[in-house]
């Protein structure tokens, strides 16, 4: 057997009860090769380590530290819902003056545009009487009198 | 308290069913916590933590496996997650391993050199073995720790990971490769 049959065999973790000539096989190869007999340290005391953590018997205060937990847990919860609560209280009156801001904004300018309308086409008039004719859109009695004037000529 | 009855019980959120079932499971919940973690500080709060999960996600059990199977996936789980969102976890446990060397040097007075020297290299191959595991794909961690620090069978891994028998033998097939791979050149 190689080396790599053994370390396979050392982290099978070979029960003496059940193998013991693979243990007998492993013990001389261990004697002799420093590289399975290190391997065969760290695994058997690495686990062995791994497992003095582990409990064998009940904590009696786990129930009452797990109901202390859940009632923090709960508190903690209410505490951070009040924010919010706020925010949506504060939200309606907001977000409504925010709406009429916007609402108003939007009138003005509405109210803007319809005056403006007449300067803005009279500055579009072009130099040429075809094309002055042509352009010109009128509102009043004596704008429609110089456009009647303009078609005649 | 039989299982069905404790089932019953915190369903309806029964405080004796729940008194009952932290008696009768917080080792197995605190050990596989224990097993993953390495760290018992960790493990107990992540054990009340998992307990107050149970509690209030009893009514999502469907009753189709045994209880302890089901609390062995949610241990099995937080725990894995506990790793995986305690970025700093690594670092803060490399840290108490190294105060807990100084606690060997503060000793040195009541016990023999040779016996701080052979505790220091115990140390030292845990930690090997230890990150050899954690290095693991996290399927293979799982079913070599329920198996070799659990000692659960074949059997059980597979309903705790919801995988098939063959599938359970495959991964600790390639557990023990990549094992092998890992420890072989820090050996060197």
């Amino acid at each position: 057997m190689n080396c790599k049959t053994f370390e396979e065999q050392i982290l099978d973790g070979i029960d003496i009860n059940k193998d013991p000539s693979g243990v007998k096989a492993l013990e001389e190869h261990l004697a002799q090769c420093s590289s399975c007999s290190a391997f065969h340290q760290v695994v058997q005391s690495g686990s062995e380590s791994m497992v003095s953590g582990r409990r064998s018997m009940n904590d009696p205060e786990l129930f009452d530290k797990i109901q202390h937990k859940m009632m923090d847990l709960e508190r903690e919860d209410s505490s951070t819902r009040k924010p919010a609560v706020k925010i949506v209280r504060i939200g309606a009156p907001f977000s409504m003056a925010a709406a009429s801001v916007l609402l108003g904004i939007w009138l003005g300018g509405q109210i803007l545009t319809f005056t403006a309308q007449p300067a803005q086409e009279t500055a579009s008039v072009g130099t040429t009487p075809e094309l002055y004719a042509l352009d010109i859109h009128l509102n009043d009695e004596s704008s429609e009198f110089i456009e009647s004037y303009l078609s005649g000529n | 308290m039989t299982e069905a009855d404790l089932i019953k019980g915190l369903i309806a959120r029964d405080s004796d069913a729940w008194k009952a079932l932290v008696e009768q499971y917080q080792i197995l919940v605190y050990n596989v916590c224990y097993g993953f973690l390495q760290n018992s500080h960790d493990a107990q709060d992540l054990t009340q933590d998992i307990f107050i999960e149970v509690f209030n996600s009893a009514h999502k059990f469907r009753g189709d496996s045994k209880l302890s199977t089901w609390l062995y996936r949610i241990s099995t789980n937080r725990s894995l997650n506990f790793i995986r969102n305690n970025k700093k976890w690594r670092f803060w446990k490399e840290l108490s391993a190294f105060f807990s060397d100084d606690e060997i040097d503060g000793n040195q007075q009541s016990e023999e050199p040779f016996v701080i020297d052979e505790k220091i290299e115990q140390q030292e191959r845990s930690r090997f073995l230890y990150q050899a595991i954690s290095d693991l794909p996290d399927n293979q961690r799982i079913a070599f720790t329920l198996h070799k620090i659990e000692d659960l069978p074949y059997a059980e891994i597979a309903e705790v990971m919801n995988v098939t028998l063959p599938a359970v033998e495959s991964l600790m097939h390639r557990a023990k490769v990549n094992l092998r791979k890992r420890l072989t050149p820090l050996l060197k």
